[in-house]
């Protein structure tokens, strides 16, 4: 697949944007339904540096998704807070994008696509020639190019979640929650759209908050491997990777230390889970 | 045991061709297959004539009666009552279902309210109705409108109430301004359940005005049907009833095109 | 707690018509108008009516008629819907006849079937029957046609009997689309018995409206249309009731 970035999104390297970063302190969610309570976790710190890939991997029903709405300021936390740029996080903030993992159901259908990449500009007021070409632009930083007058569900599952990426870039955030964006979509597409990410990254310095309950997709991409377990969930190990900013699908996770890493990870969610079980 | 429809999708040009003439054939025997019976039994006299004429009195009359002014003038006053009742109940009921659905407070408030219009016989309220208005045509129009109000009112409410968690969360992220989400979200989103409401509705006002014209003494084509009986002369009757069974044909065909238009990107995206 | 939150929800949605039926009774208690009388006027009509047996009669005959018709309209509907449903030829040869009785107007044919047939209770059911076999007839065929082809190829696999694959298999696919039908159905019907009983007849609601009215029994006709609304509704709770019951798997797979 060609990756081709524009000037325009070249430009904005890390060295000459202040970026900002993301810190989440002792937080925790409990909902109560019907007078009883579930805590869904709690405790949870970690940062995200600017530029950073921090992946939080987990086992199913663990409540990721939950946290990640914590994160996005779609969903308040009942303990502790979660802080952007400094500023504590109340609501939905323009230096955050999310990319879901429903991406047929994000994306709306009557709008053309690069009218959904343009549809937050529009909102932010941006006049109407410069929403097109931010759009096509971005639509290019992704490598759909020309796919921009088409309907998203003319497009294939992983073009779609290129249109929802692009969106995204669109709407220049700093930071880029995304929510196990490519579990819906075949193994090939998968790899591509990963070396998406750390491309997108290497070139615009985005951070990247991702979401997956692939222990293989999580170590690929990250710098920073934040693993959930328990019940309630819990931060069970935070592993650094040392695999370079240049990785490739075949080589890298063949390197010992993707396999020790990858080896480590699974051991604390199996410990934990096992734990659960015995009590 | 592969079907004639199914076969026409995948078989080349000719065979098509041979295809779709054996499905016109099939059904054109079905057709003289029933009139045939029926002319049996009406030749026959298994039902007296005044019940059951031949076939080709009703033929005779069906022709005959697209040639007399008073046929055509029955049936524009039967279209434009259930028109205008329909485009009246319409300019109501969108702009209530879209307040109702945006604000769950008002919606919840209301569902009883809704639920007992809904089901509510409007044709019962005609002897109140011809009490107040008389058999006019604004008589009419009223009960066309006081029926087909809810069916689009609860499909406007329904279309604009059911927004995808997912594109909820997406217009919060990107903070989507209000004007925006309710034009180029809400809107949309309900255009589809709307024009299902207004397909609906439209074949119901047919219904109510033919059976206003019936009851009430109103003219339109269900009077005419009415004195035709009434007179001794069903196969006018029968002759009206196919009209009346065309234009149900033709409005619900066209309000289903006008529909489909509205929802391309739906059914083009239920292929997948 | 869940107690509270049922009367709750149950208040906030029957304050309004309440309110309503309220600012009516109020509205009107002085009201001289000849054609709104009094709520209260209205009312005692219908206690007295009710009380003399003619207002109970009449209401017996509507039920009468209309749960026949629909009993006979809804079981023709889903046994030829079923018939057709199977075969694929059939359903495209007698496509247009179908859509074209769909689309007839049901009411047009009750002075046809009345007029044959004589102002007695059989024509009228027939006339409800007839018009509620469509919409059941066409929902049925759409349903047995969208049984998926995984289901079929169980059925063909483990050579399910003919009975089996009726009963277990086609009419529980078809169940919710069947449902959908009967619904429509449903409210045709309390059409075409009101039409039917004001058109001709000796006996029923349409017929007491329609009496009333004529004698200027203002206030009788009033009783008589919110009768016939109350029954309408009681109808569709009846029908939302069996729907729920024998949809439940469906809703909650739905939800799933």
């Amino acid at each position: 697949m060609e990756k081709t970035v524009t000037q325009e999104f070249e430009t904005r390297d890390s060295v000459s944007k202040p970026h900002t970063r993301l810190d989440v302190i002792e937080l925790g969610k409990t909902y109560v339904t019907n007078g009883e309570e579930h805590e869904i976790f709690r405790g949870l710190d970690f940062a995200v540096e600017p530029g950073q890939v921090v992946c939080i991997v987990g086992p199913s029903g663990v409540g990721k998704t939950t946290l990640l709405r914590c994160l996005s300021g779609l969903l308040e936390a009942t303990t502790g807070h979660v802080s952007i740029g400094g500023k504590p996080l109340t609501e939905p903030v323009p230096e955050m994008a999310v990319v879901f993992q429903d991406y047929s159901r994000s994306l709306m259908p009557w709008m053309r696509t690069r009218e959904n990449v343009a549809f937050p500009l529009e909102s932010k007021g941006v006049p109407k020639e410069e929403r097109r070409r931010v759009a096509e632009e971005a639509l290019t930083a992704v490598g759909l190019a020309g796919a921009g007058k088409k309907y998203p569900w003319q497009l294939s599952g992983g073009m779609q979640q290129r249109a929802a990426i692009a969106r995204a870039l669109a709407y220049n955030a700093d930071v880029l929650l995304m929510d196990e964006p490519f579990a819906s979509v075949d193994a090939q597409t998968r790899f591509d759209l990963e070396d998406l990410v750390l491309d997108l990254r290497s070139r615009l310095g985005i951070s990247v908050v991702l979401v997956t309950h692939d222990i293989d997709e999580a170590i690929y991409l990250a710098d920073r491997v934040v693993v959930l377990s328990g019940k309630p969930a819990s931060i069970v190990d935070i592993v650094d990777i040392h695999l370079g900013r240049d990785r490739d699908q075949l080589t890298t996770k063949a390197q010992p230390e993707f396999v020790e890493a990858r080896a480590r990870v699974l051991r604390q969610i199996r410990r934990n889970a096992d734990e659960v079980d015995a009590s | 045991m592969t079907s004639i429809t199914t076969q026409l999708k995948v078989v080349a040009p000719p065979q098509r061709a041979r295809l779709r003439l054996r499905l016109g054939l099939a059904r054109a025997a079905v057709g003289v297959g029933i009139i045939a019976v029926w002319w049996i039994a009406a030749h026959f006299d298994w039902l007296s004539d005044q019940i059951l004429p031949s076939p080709f009195d009703v033929l005779r009359s069906f022709v005959a009666l697209a040639f007399t002014g008073s046929f055509w003038i029955s049936f524009l006053q039967t279209l434009a009552s259930a028109m205008g009742g329909l485009l009246i109940a319409f300019l109501i009921a969108v702009p209530v279902g879209l307040a109702l659905g945006i604000t769950p407070v008002l919606e919840r408030m209301t569902r009883f309210l809704l639920d007992l219009g809904r089901s509510f016989p409007v044709i019962a309220l005609l002897p109140v109705m011809i009490l107040l208005l008389g058999t006019s045509a604004a008589m009419k129009v009223t009960v066309i409108v006081l029926g087909v109000v809810w069916p689009i009112l609860l499909q406007t409410t329904y279309g604009s109430r059911r927004m995808d968690p997912v594109v909820r969360d997406t217009t919060k992220i990107y903070r989507i301004t209000l004007r925006l989400r309710f034009f180029k979200v809400v809107l949309p989103a309900a255009a589809p359940f709307i024009a299902t409401g207004v397909r609906v509705a439209a074949s119901v006002a047919i219904l109510l005005s033919i059976a206003v014209e019936l009851l009430g003494r109103t003219p339109g084509m269900g009077h005419s049907l009415g004195q035709a009986q009434i007179d001794g002369r069903p196969d006018i009757a029968l002759a009206y009833l196919v009209y009346s069974g065309l234009l149900g044909m033709l409005i619900n065909w066209i309000f289903m095109r006008l529909e489909d238009r509205i929802i391309v990107w739906n059914a083009l995206g239920d292929k997948d | 707690m869940s107690t509270t939150n049922t009367l709750r929800r149950f208040l906030e949605q029957a304050w309004l018509p309440f309110a309503l039926l309220a600012l009516w009774w109020v509205l009107s208690s002085g009201s001289t108008n000849f054609y709104f009388p009094p709520l209260s006027v209205i009312w005692e009509t219908f206690l007295d009516e009710l009380l003399t047996g003619r207002m109970l009669r009449n209401i017996g005959a509507s039920m009468r008629n209309i749960t026949a018709g629909l009993f006979i309209g809804v079981l023709a509907g889903v046994f030829i819907g079923v018939a057709i449903g199977r075969s694929r030829n059939l359903r495209a040869v007698l496509d247009p006849y179908l859509q074209f009785l769909r689309a007839m107007p049901q009411v047009a044919l009750i002075p046809i079937i009345i007029g044959a047939f004589g102002i007695t209770a059989l024509p009228k059911i027939w006339a409800i029957a007839f018009a509620c076999v469509w919409p059941v007839l066409l929902n049925t065929i759409d349903g047995i046609r969208a049984i998926d082809t995984g289901t079929r190829d169980m059925v063909r696999s483990y050579r399910i009997n003919r009975r089996l694959e009726l009963f277990k298999v086609m009419l529980p696919a078809a169940l919710p689309q069947i449902m959908a039908g009967i619904r429509v159905s449903l409210s045709v019907a309390v059409v075409v018995m009101v039409v039917s009983e004001i058109w001709g007849a000796t006996e029923g609601l349409g017929f007491f409206i329609n009496q009333s009215g004529a004698q200027f029994q203002v206030a009788a006709t009033w009783a008589g249309t919110l009768v016939v609304g109350l029954i309408g509704y009681l109808l569709s709770l009846i029908f939302l009731f069996i729907e729920h019951r024998s949809l439940h798997w469906y809703h909650n797979s739905a939800q799933q």
